[in-house]
Protein backbone atom coordinates (compact mmCIF):
# COMPACT_ATOMS: atom_id res chain seq x y z
CA UNK A 1 0.00 0.00 0.00
CA UNK A 2 3.02 2.64 0.57
CA UNK A 3 6.32 1.81 -1.68
CA UNK A 4 8.53 2.89 1.26
CA UNK A 5 7.52 0.87 3.99
CA UNK A 6 9.87 -2.23 4.75
CA UNK A 7 9.21 -5.42 3.57
CA UNK A 8 7.17 -7.76 5.60
CA UNK A 9 9.82 -9.54 7.62
CA UNK A 10 8.92 -13.30 8.70
CA UNK A 11 10.21 -13.88 12.20
CA UNK A 12 9.28 -17.76 12.40
CA UNK A 13 11.86 -18.63 10.13
CA UNK A 14 15.07 -17.98 12.41
CA UNK A 15 14.73 -16.76 15.91
CA UNK A 16 15.51 -13.25 16.62
CA UNK A 17 16.06 -12.03 19.67
CA UNK A 18 14.29 -9.75 21.81
CA UNK A 19 15.28 -6.47 20.87
CA UNK A 20 15.17 -7.31 17.26
CA UNK A 21 11.51 -8.62 17.53
CA UNK A 22 10.68 -5.18 18.95
CA UNK A 23 11.86 -2.98 16.69
CA UNK A 24 9.87 -5.31 14.02
CA UNK A 25 6.88 -4.91 16.03
CA UNK A 26 7.18 -1.35 15.95
CA UNK A 27 7.94 -1.09 12.22
CA UNK A 28 4.53 -3.27 11.52
CA UNK A 29 2.81 -1.16 14.29
CA UNK A 30 3.74 1.78 12.38
CA UNK A 31 2.61 0.22 9.21
CA UNK A 32 -0.58 -1.04 9.84
CA UNK A 33 -1.54 2.44 11.45
CA UNK A 34 -1.52 3.98 8.63
CA UNK A 35 -3.32 1.59 6.97
CA UNK A 36 -6.00 1.94 9.16
CA UNK A 37 -5.65 5.74 9.43
CA UNK A 38 -6.11 5.44 5.01
CA UNK A 39 -8.99 2.84 5.66
CA UNK A 40 -10.67 5.65 8.47
CA UNK A 41 -9.99 8.70 5.96
CA UNK A 42 -11.68 6.39 3.13
CA UNK A 43 -14.69 5.19 4.81
CA UNK A 44 -15.25 8.13 5.90
CA UNK A 45 -15.96 10.09 3.26
CA UNK A 46 -19.30 12.21 3.11
CA UNK A 47 -19.84 11.50 -0.57
CA UNK A 48 -19.22 8.42 -0.46
CA UNK A 49 -22.17 5.82 -1.04
CA UNK A 50 -22.06 3.37 2.21
CA UNK A 51 -24.37 0.39 1.06
CA UNK A 52 -23.09 0.52 -2.28
CA UNK A 53 -19.34 0.57 -1.18
CA UNK A 54 -20.14 -2.30 1.55
CA UNK A 55 -21.71 -4.41 -1.12
CA UNK A 56 -18.62 -4.29 -3.13
CA UNK A 57 -16.22 -4.41 -0.17
CA UNK A 58 -18.52 -7.88 1.38
CA UNK A 59 -18.47 -9.28 -2.63
CA UNK A 60 -14.44 -8.60 -2.99
CA UNK A 61 -13.57 -10.18 0.88
CA UNK A 62 -15.79 -13.31 -0.10
CA UNK A 63 -14.11 -14.04 -3.06
CA UNK A 64 -10.90 -13.39 -1.21
CA UNK A 65 -11.51 -15.55 1.90
CA UNK A 66 -13.10 -18.63 -0.01
CA UNK A 67 -10.47 -20.45 -1.48
CA UNK A 68 -8.48 -20.55 2.32
CA UNK A 69 -11.70 -21.66 3.80
CA UNK A 70 -11.53 -24.28 1.16
CA UNK A 71 -7.92 -25.69 1.80
CA UNK A 72 -8.42 -24.95 5.63
CA UNK A 73 -11.51 -27.90 5.19
CA UNK A 74 -9.22 -29.80 3.37
CA UNK A 75 -6.55 -29.78 5.30
CA UNK A 76 -8.41 -30.00 8.44
CA UNK A 77 -10.35 -32.75 7.06
CA UNK A 78 -7.64 -35.07 6.61
CA UNK A 79 -6.01 -34.71 9.97
CA UNK A 80 -9.76 -36.31 11.37
CA UNK A 81 -9.48 -38.56 8.77
CA UNK A 82 -5.82 -39.48 9.78
CA UNK A 83 -7.14 -39.50 13.26
CA UNK A 84 -10.39 -41.68 12.96
CA UNK A 85 -8.46 -44.26 11.24
CA UNK A 86 -5.39 -44.11 13.97
CA UNK A 87 -7.41 -43.57 17.04
CA UNK A 88 -4.42 -43.96 19.31
CA UNK A 89 -2.72 -40.81 18.19
CA UNK A 90 -5.92 -38.55 18.61
CA UNK A 91 -4.72 -36.67 22.60
CA UNK A 92 -0.88 -36.84 20.76
CA UNK A 93 -2.35 -35.08 17.57
CA UNK A 94 -4.65 -32.28 19.01
CA UNK A 95 -1.96 -31.49 21.81
CA UNK A 96 0.24 -30.67 19.20
CA UNK A 97 -2.40 -28.86 17.26
CA UNK A 98 -2.92 -26.61 19.97
CA UNK A 99 0.58 -26.46 20.66
CA UNK A 100 1.64 -25.43 17.28
CA UNK A 101 -1.28 -22.51 17.23
CA UNK A 102 -0.47 -21.12 20.48
CA UNK A 103 3.23 -20.84 18.92
CA UNK A 104 1.90 -19.32 15.89
CA UNK A 105 -0.39 -16.75 18.02
CA UNK A 106 2.56 -15.96 19.90
CA UNK A 107 4.91 -14.84 17.67
CA UNK A 108 2.05 -12.95 15.60
CA UNK A 109 1.23 -11.24 19.01
CA UNK A 110 5.23 -10.50 19.32
CA UNK A 111 5.43 -9.09 15.84
CA UNK A 112 2.44 -8.93 13.95
CA UNK A 113 4.21 -9.94 10.27
CA UNK A 114 1.23 -12.14 9.28
CA UNK A 115 -1.32 -9.17 9.84
CA UNK A 116 0.94 -6.51 8.12
CA UNK A 117 1.66 -9.19 5.25
CA UNK A 118 -2.61 -10.12 5.39
CA UNK A 119 -3.24 -6.03 4.72
CA UNK A 120 -0.57 -5.59 2.25
CA UNK A 121 -1.61 -8.30 0.39
CA UNK A 122 1.68 -10.33 0.16
CA UNK A 123 0.92 -13.53 2.35
CA UNK A 124 0.62 -16.83 1.02
CA UNK A 125 -0.94 -19.65 2.42
CA UNK A 126 1.31 -23.02 2.92
CA UNK A 127 1.05 -25.89 0.82
CA UNK A 128 1.46 -29.56 1.17
CA UNK B 1 -7.85 -10.79 17.08
CA UNK B 2 -7.09 -14.15 17.42
CA UNK B 3 -9.28 -16.83 19.43
CA UNK B 4 -7.47 -18.42 22.35
CA UNK B 5 -8.06 -21.79 21.10
CA UNK B 6 -7.84 -23.69 17.89
CA UNK B 7 -8.84 -27.16 19.35
CA UNK B 8 -12.07 -26.57 21.37
CA UNK B 9 -11.54 -27.20 25.18
CA UNK B 10 -8.19 -27.65 25.09
CA UNK B 11 -6.90 -27.27 28.37
CA UNK B 12 -5.81 -23.87 29.24
CA UNK B 13 -2.69 -25.79 30.32
CA UNK B 14 -1.47 -25.69 26.81
CA UNK B 15 -1.54 -21.71 27.13
CA UNK B 16 0.36 -22.14 29.71
CA UNK B 17 3.38 -24.24 27.60
CA UNK B 18 4.37 -20.50 25.97
CA UNK B 19 4.68 -18.56 29.13
CA UNK B 20 9.01 -19.63 29.58
CA UNK B 21 9.12 -18.63 25.90
CA UNK B 22 7.71 -14.80 27.02
CA UNK B 23 10.31 -14.79 30.12
CA UNK B 24 13.11 -15.35 27.57
CA UNK B 25 12.69 -12.81 25.33
CA UNK B 26 12.45 -10.40 28.22
CA UNK B 27 9.06 -8.99 27.20
CA UNK B 28 6.69 -8.66 30.38
CA UNK B 29 4.04 -8.49 28.94
CA UNK B 30 1.60 -11.13 28.36
CA UNK B 31 1.58 -12.72 25.07
CA UNK B 32 -2.83 -12.96 25.56
CA UNK B 33 -3.01 -9.62 26.85
CA UNK B 34 -1.01 -8.07 24.51
CA UNK B 35 -2.69 -9.47 21.35
CA UNK B 36 -5.75 -7.75 23.10
CA UNK B 37 -4.11 -4.55 23.64
CA UNK B 38 -2.33 -4.58 19.69
CA UNK B 39 -6.10 -5.33 18.36
CA UNK B 40 -7.19 -1.70 20.01
CA UNK B 41 -4.17 -0.24 18.11
CA UNK B 42 -4.56 -2.01 14.79
CA UNK B 43 -8.04 -2.49 14.19
CA UNK B 44 -10.62 0.47 13.06
CA UNK B 45 -13.52 -0.26 15.35
CA UNK B 46 -12.28 1.19 18.55
CA UNK B 47 -11.03 4.57 16.90
CA UNK B 48 -14.56 5.01 17.35
CA UNK B 49 -15.82 4.89 20.39
CA UNK B 50 -18.58 7.14 21.36
CA UNK B 51 -19.42 8.24 17.17
CA UNK B 52 -21.77 6.06 14.71
CA UNK B 53 -20.56 3.14 13.82
CA UNK B 54 -19.05 2.25 9.99
CA UNK B 55 -19.85 -0.70 8.48
CA UNK B 56 -16.93 -0.26 6.39
CA UNK B 57 -15.15 0.11 9.19
CA UNK B 58 -16.27 -3.05 10.89
CA UNK B 59 -16.13 -5.37 7.41
CA UNK B 60 -12.55 -4.36 7.28
CA UNK B 61 -11.80 -5.54 10.58
CA UNK B 62 -13.93 -8.88 10.58
CA UNK B 63 -12.57 -9.77 6.86
CA UNK B 64 -8.84 -9.50 8.79
CA UNK B 65 -9.75 -11.53 11.49
CA UNK B 66 -11.39 -13.68 9.72
CA UNK B 67 -8.38 -13.93 7.40
CA UNK B 68 -5.72 -14.24 10.20
CA UNK B 69 -7.57 -16.97 11.92
CA UNK B 70 -7.92 -18.90 8.51
CA UNK B 71 -4.13 -18.61 7.88
CA UNK B 72 -2.97 -19.71 11.51
CA UNK B 73 -5.25 -22.22 10.65
CA UNK B 74 -4.35 -23.67 7.56
CA UNK B 75 -0.47 -22.87 8.90
CA UNK B 76 -0.58 -25.16 11.88
CA UNK B 77 -2.71 -27.96 10.04
CA UNK B 78 0.21 -27.81 7.46
CA UNK B 79 3.12 -28.49 10.00
CA UNK B 80 1.58 -30.93 12.40
CA UNK B 81 0.37 -33.36 9.05
CA UNK B 82 4.33 -32.67 7.74
CA UNK B 83 5.58 -34.03 11.33
CA UNK B 84 3.11 -36.78 10.78
CA UNK B 85 5.04 -37.24 7.80
CA UNK B 86 8.65 -37.09 9.37
CA UNK B 87 7.71 -39.40 12.66
CA UNK B 88 6.20 -41.42 9.19
CA UNK B 89 3.10 -42.11 10.77
CA UNK B 90 2.04 -41.72 7.60
CA UNK B 91 3.76 -42.09 4.47
CA UNK B 92 4.16 -39.05 1.81
CA UNK B 93 2.28 -41.13 -0.88
CA UNK B 94 -0.85 -41.88 1.50
CA UNK B 95 -0.79 -38.40 2.70
CA UNK B 96 -1.58 -37.13 -0.95
CA UNK B 97 -3.48 -39.59 -1.87
CA UNK B 98 -5.96 -38.62 1.19
CA UNK B 99 -5.52 -34.97 0.37
CA UNK B 100 -6.70 -35.62 -2.84
CA UNK B 101 -9.69 -37.54 -1.87
CA UNK B 102 -10.58 -34.91 0.49
CA UNK B 103 -10.22 -32.05 -2.25
CA UNK B 104 -12.74 -33.98 -4.63
CA UNK B 105 -15.25 -34.14 -2.04
CA UNK B 106 -15.18 -30.91 -0.61
CA UNK B 107 -15.30 -29.50 -4.19
CA UNK B 108 -18.46 -31.19 -4.41
CA UNK B 109 -19.74 -29.21 -1.69
CA UNK B 110 -17.45 -26.16 -2.18
CA UNK B 111 -21.24 -24.35 -2.77
CA UNK B 112 -21.76 -24.67 0.80
CA UNK B 113 -18.81 -22.99 2.02
CA UNK B 114 -19.48 -20.40 -0.55
CA UNK B 115 -23.52 -20.30 1.22
CA UNK B 116 -22.59 -20.38 4.65
CA UNK B 117 -19.48 -16.92 3.85
CA UNK B 118 -23.43 -14.88 3.02
CA UNK B 119 -25.72 -16.58 5.67
CA UNK B 120 -22.94 -17.39 8.06
CA UNK B 121 -25.80 -20.06 8.99
CA UNK B 122 -23.41 -22.82 10.41
CA UNK B 123 -20.07 -22.14 12.50
CA UNK B 124 -16.79 -22.74 10.83
CA UNK B 125 -15.13 -24.76 10.07
CA UNK B 126 -18.29 -27.04 8.22
CA UNK B 127 -16.31 -30.08 7.25
CA UNK B 128 -14.56 -31.45 10.15
CA UNK B 129 -14.32 -31.10 13.63
CA UNK B 130 -11.69 -30.81 16.27
CA UNK B 131 -14.52 -31.57 19.16
CA UNK B 132 -14.69 -34.53 21.17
Amino acid sequence: MSDELPEVLHSSDSPVGAESDNTLLRENIAALVQIKNGNIARFTQSQLNITSALVEQKWHNRHQIFPWRVKEEVYGAVLCEIIAHQPRWKNEILARLEVVYQKLRYEEAQSLSCTRALLENNYKTPHL
Amino acid sequence: MLPKNMVPGMLPAMQVAFIPLAEDSALTLNPQDNILSLEKTVLSANHYAGQAKNTLLEESDRHLKDRLFCALKIEALVTVLNELIEQEKISPADLQMLIEDKELQISHHSQQIWVNQLTQEKSWPMFYSLDE
